[in-house]
């Protein structure tokens, strides 16, 4: 029948999809893709056997493994980043400190790594724990004045090394340090901060008034100066007749105004009446 | 059917071997989890689907990272103990596609983190007061940051190229700014100050040539004939004064004269020999 006529070439082509299927599903077990980023950690019944693409290896592309036996862990061959925030240290000379630091690094021996850490998930909080108590150590013996120093980045390459020598046993290597956030802990450290600044800035407010007083004080002086020079150079050329001048100016400034009143009591013998008494 | 199959084949293909590669954009094309180099522009070429694929990323736009994202004050410490609100912006872009998908594993945690490193390196190197953070200091400030980000993230060999950092904001903390406050008021009351004090020298100065240069061109007149014009000085003035007062000539030396009360200077005194007018 109509049946009959497509049975047989249906399934032969049926019995190619499956074979190819099969083949593909093999290929898959056997062959894995490693891609750059990562190193294949191959694991034969759960001992690490071999590294694929490890750190300064290039080992990326296919890959092949046993089926079944062997297992692949992977693992990141970029640089990470591990940040621990809040943490309170206290320095060698008694202040209290909240910073935010990171480290970046990389895991350089992924057996090692494997074995210290098994699932690499949690090798985060283990490091954070690690670089909590470096931090505690390195710091206790700074004092508050390199701080600024620290976060300049001088004294930085001291608490990487010791965060490295630590997670050297980890099959990691730790490149960076830094600090992210240094802060003074709120409350009494934060409030001296601020009071210190109110009392800067206060001071400076009088310093610059009294400079502005000074100032002011030395300018009307230039010009006073300035003034007694111009008055000595002009009046200088005759003394006698400045003071017979000047004199005049006086008189009509006391006496010759209006509504003064002045009672004046001239003697006969005054310059003034010569020609009066007629002689 | 057949035809069918091999539409669908054709479309596999192209659909999933060939990426079309932006004006902005850089390609890397992989190979089975292998990396190739980064390709411009065009059209990039990878094996097909699942053995090839190419990533495509936006290589010249810029992007930006605002700091602080949620926090109002963003205090930073500076070289003096001193404490400011700092917010900035980082604008950047990816420098070198390989490095920035091959080098970090989180590369915008890495920036974020550096970024703050850097700018509080920055603040850290710097005064609070006099030609400081409060000063000519604040211009610098994205700029020296900057290149301290770039600096951090080159060590990481990123991909990141830093553009510039823009200071948002820059000021000191609520708390203490009251007390600034006072001394930008102490600044603009000296200045006044000083301006009056220039404003009365110039008076004072001006009064002085005045006078000076009043004397000198009488003086001039005078020297032609000294006697004459000093008599005719001499009157004018008493002339001017004499007419404005109550005149007393005692004519005997020796007399005493009866002084009419200050308190009524109205009433003409009329004693002795009195001449008036």
């Amino acid at each position: 029948m109509a049946t009959d006529r497509l049975d047989h070439p249906l399934r032969r082509q049926m019995a190619l999809a499956l074979g190819v299927a099969a083949l593909a599903g093999l290929a898959l077990t056997v062959v894995t893709p490693v891609p750059a980023d990562r190193a294949a950690l191959v694991l034969r019944f759960g001992q690490p056997v071999r590294v694929i693409n490890a750190w300064r290896t290039d080992g990326a592309g296919l890959a092949l493994r046993w089926p079944l036996a062997e297992r692949v862990v992977w693992l990141d061959r970029r640089l990470m980043t591990v940040a621990l925030g809040g943490t309170r240290v206290t320095t060698g000379d008694g202040q209290a400190l909240v910073l935010d630091t990171y480290a970046t690094w990389r895991v350089t021996d992924p057996v090692k790594f494997y074995q210290a850490l098994g699932n690499p998930d949690h090798a985060d909080d283990e490091l954070r724990t690690i670089l909590g108590s470096v931090l505690r150590q390195q710091l206790g013996t700074i004092a508050m004045a390199n701080v600024a120093g620290l976060q300049r980045g001088q004294g930085t390459a001291a608490i990487r090394d010791a965060f490295d020598r630590e997670l050297a046993a980890y099959g990691a290597h730790v490149t960076d340090f830094g600090l992210s956030r240094v802060a003074l802990p709120s409350g009494a450290p934060l409030d001296a901060a601020y009071a210190r600044m109110s009392a800067g800035a206060d001071s400076t407010a009088q310093d610059i008034a009294a400079q502005g007083h000074r100032d002011a004080r030395l300018i009307r002086a230039d010009a006073e100066a300035q003034a007694v020079q111009i008055y000595a150079a002009s009046l200088t050329k005759d003394p006698e007749f400045y003071d017979f001048y000047r004199a005049m100016q006086s008189y009509d400034a006391t006496f010759g105004q209006k509504d003064t009143h002045t009672t004046i009591v001239l003697s006969p013998d005054n310059a003034y009446l010569n020609q009066f008494r007629g002689k | 059917m057949p035809w069918l199959g091999g539409a669908a084949v054709v479309v596999w293909l192209g659909a999933t071997s060939l990426h079309p590669v932006g004006a902005h954009e850089q390609a890397i094309v992989v190979t089975a989890g292998a990396w190739g180099p980064a390709q411009g522009p065009g059209l990039a070429v990878s094996w097909p689907w699942p053995i090839g694929s190419a990533m495509i990323e936006d290589v010249t736009s810029v992007r930006h990272l605002g700091m602080p994202d949620e926090e109002p004050e963003h205090l930073m410490m500076t070289r003096d103990g001193a404490l400011i609100d700092v917010a900035y912006d980082v604008r950047w872009r990816i420098g070198d596609l390989r490095n920035h998908a091959l080098s970090l594993a989180d590369p915008d945690a890495a920036l974020r983190l550096d970024a703050e490193n850097a700018m509080r390196a920055t603040v850290a190197g710097m005064d609070f007061a006099g030609p400081g953070l409060m000063g000519s200091g604040r211009d610098t400030l994205g700029h020296d940051a900057a290149r301290r980000l770039q600096a951090l993230l080159d060590r990481d060999h990123a991909g990141i190229a830093v553009t510039g950092i823009d200071i948002r904001r820059a000021d000191p903390p609520s708390r203490v700014a009251d007390a600034l406050r006072a001394v930008t008021a102490a600044r603009s009351d000296a200045e006044a100050e000083a301006l009056q004090a220039h404003s009365w020298s110039r008076q004072l100065v001006a009064t002085a040539q005045g006078e000076a240069g009043a004397f000198d061109k009488v003086y001039e007149q005078y020297r032609h004939a000294p006697d004459v014009i000093r008599r005719q000085m001499y009157y004018a003035t008493m002339e001017r004064v004499l007419a404005q007062s109550d005149k007393v000539i005692v004519d005997a030396p020796g007399t005493t004269v009866a002084m009419p009360a200050p308190a009524n200077p109205v009433s003409p005194p009329k004693s002795g020999d009195a001449n008036g007018h």
